[in-house]
């Protein structure tokens, strides 16, 4: 297995594949996934998957071999890790992958090739074994990037919501909180995404049956939208809150309390609005 | 004649007393909802059975319209069948808000609940230490 730089993560969670794509529209980095015993990647660009790989054993995939594999999976297991431009440059370098736009450094090294937009197919400053995919007198070349968009082809549950890069990192924030055990992003139909310790289909069942309850008494008290349901059993709270179109929910410890949650929600919406207003 | 001269349990004597204590209880109660009430905007505090009967309330500023009623009925037959899927955990609290005003339950025992209605302003904490400081008197009078 190539093992491509570690990058900063922004935690596990667990969702389809497809969410990956469609959830990562600024997101730079690696995505680390884990199913049953094996283990792989899929290395992004701004929501464009550049290299599918998985290893399970003996048994290597890449490319659209471990895209179908990561697909049959209704939810797959996944840790973001975000990158610097030069941990990407060097995980592009690693897989063998050329990149069609500038990937410039924070730093530019004097000494590398100066990289410039009137000369597109650039290469990382200190990579010289980048070459184009083309050249298939390399030994294992990696099929990628154009084909790989043919997934978005595939009948998807539509995924109306833009999660992007920022909202995962505060939602990876507030899962790192004190006392919050799992948060997930859901709708009527399905979990959109899920990071913590918790049962995704148990969540979903109890998020769902907070929703219903939400939906029925808010067009009977007039008070206008609902902005956040808590239910407190002696374990621990469990929170639904709406968040862009669809609703979040959030499992917690008896160590946090109302305030807290109302706190963090409001932080969390606030941030929501300049996105919804834009 | 009356109905209770039918009934050898209610003397004259007994009903006064059913009446009066029944009565005090009343006041107690309403004695103990009235510390949620002049909590900074808290607008209402009710006493409810789990079917929406009202045992005691008292308000400010707002109604309780039937509307009102169906929807806290609601809430507390949804927390309830939301709690069963936890696996028959009992509830500590339900919180509900809205722009501008939230609802706090908390069940008192069996089929009796303790509705808050606050603006968004009012302090929770406040709230919930009263409620922990009072239940017990409340369930008492139940």
């Amino acid at each position: 297995m190539i093992e491509l730089p570690e990058g900063k993560s922004l935690g596990w969670m667990q969702a389809p594949q497809t969410w990956i794509s469609t959830h990562t529209v600024r997101f730079i980095g690696v995505v680390r996934v884990v199913i049953q015993d094996g283990e792989g990647y899929i290395l992004i660009k701004k929501g464009k998957p550049l290299f599918h790989y998985f290893k399970h054993g003996t048994i290597e995939l890449k490319g659209h071999s471990a895209l179908d594999y990561f697909n049959s999976h209704p939810i797959i297991e996944f840790n973001l890790c975000k990158y610097t431009p030069e941990e990407f440059a060097l995980a592009l370098k690693l897989c063998n992958i050329e990149e069609h736009e500038p990937v410039i450094p924070k730093e530019l090294d004097s000494s590398g090739p100066v990289v410039t937009e009137q000369n597109p197919p650039s290469h990382p400053a200190d990579a010289p074994v980048t070459r184009p995919v083309q050249n298939k007198s390399i030994p294992d070349p990696v099929i990628f990037s154009p084909e790989i968009h043919t997934f978005e082809e595939r009948p998807v549950v539509p995924q109306p919501v833009v999660c992007d890069e920022p909202d995962l990192t505060i939602i990876s924030q507030i899962r790192n909180l004190n006392g919050i055990v799992a948060i997930s992003v859901f709708n009527d139909k399905r979990n959109v995404m899920m990071m913590g310790d918790a049962d995704t289909e148990a969540l979903l069942k109890i998020a769902k049956k907070m929703l219903e309850t939400a939906k029925k008494i808010t067009p009977l008290l007039n008070w206008g939208p609902f902005v956040h349901m808590t239910l407190q059993i002696p374990e621990g709270n469990m929170i639904i809150a709406p968040y862009h179109d669809n609703y979040i929910c959030l499992l917690t410890t008896r160590s946090i309390n109302i305030g807290h949650i109302r706190r963090i929600l409001r932080d969390l919406q606030q941030r929501e609005v300049p996105q919804n207003m834009s | 004649m009356s109905t209770f001269n039918k009934n050898p349990g209610y003397s004259m004597t007994r009903l006064f007393k059913i009446l009066f204590t029944g009565r005090k209880g009343t006041l107690m109660l309403k004695k103990i909802l009235n510390k949620f009430l002049i909590l900074h905007d808290v607008r209402g505090v009710i006493v409810i059975r789990e079917n929406g009967g009202i045992i005691e309330s008292i308000k400010s500023g707002i109604e309780y319209e039937d509307a009102f009623m169906t929807a806290v009925s609601s809430l507390m037959v949804g927390s309830k069948a939301t709690a069963d899927t936890f696996g028959n955990s009992p509830i500590a609290m339900v919180f509900m808000e809205f722009p501008e005003y939230f609802l706090l339950l908390v069940p008192l025992k069996e089929e009796f609940f303790l509705l808050i209605i606050a603006q968004n302003t009012a302090n929770i904490g406040q709230i919930t230490y009263e409620m922990k400081k009072n239940r017990e008197d409340i369930v008492s009078l139940l």
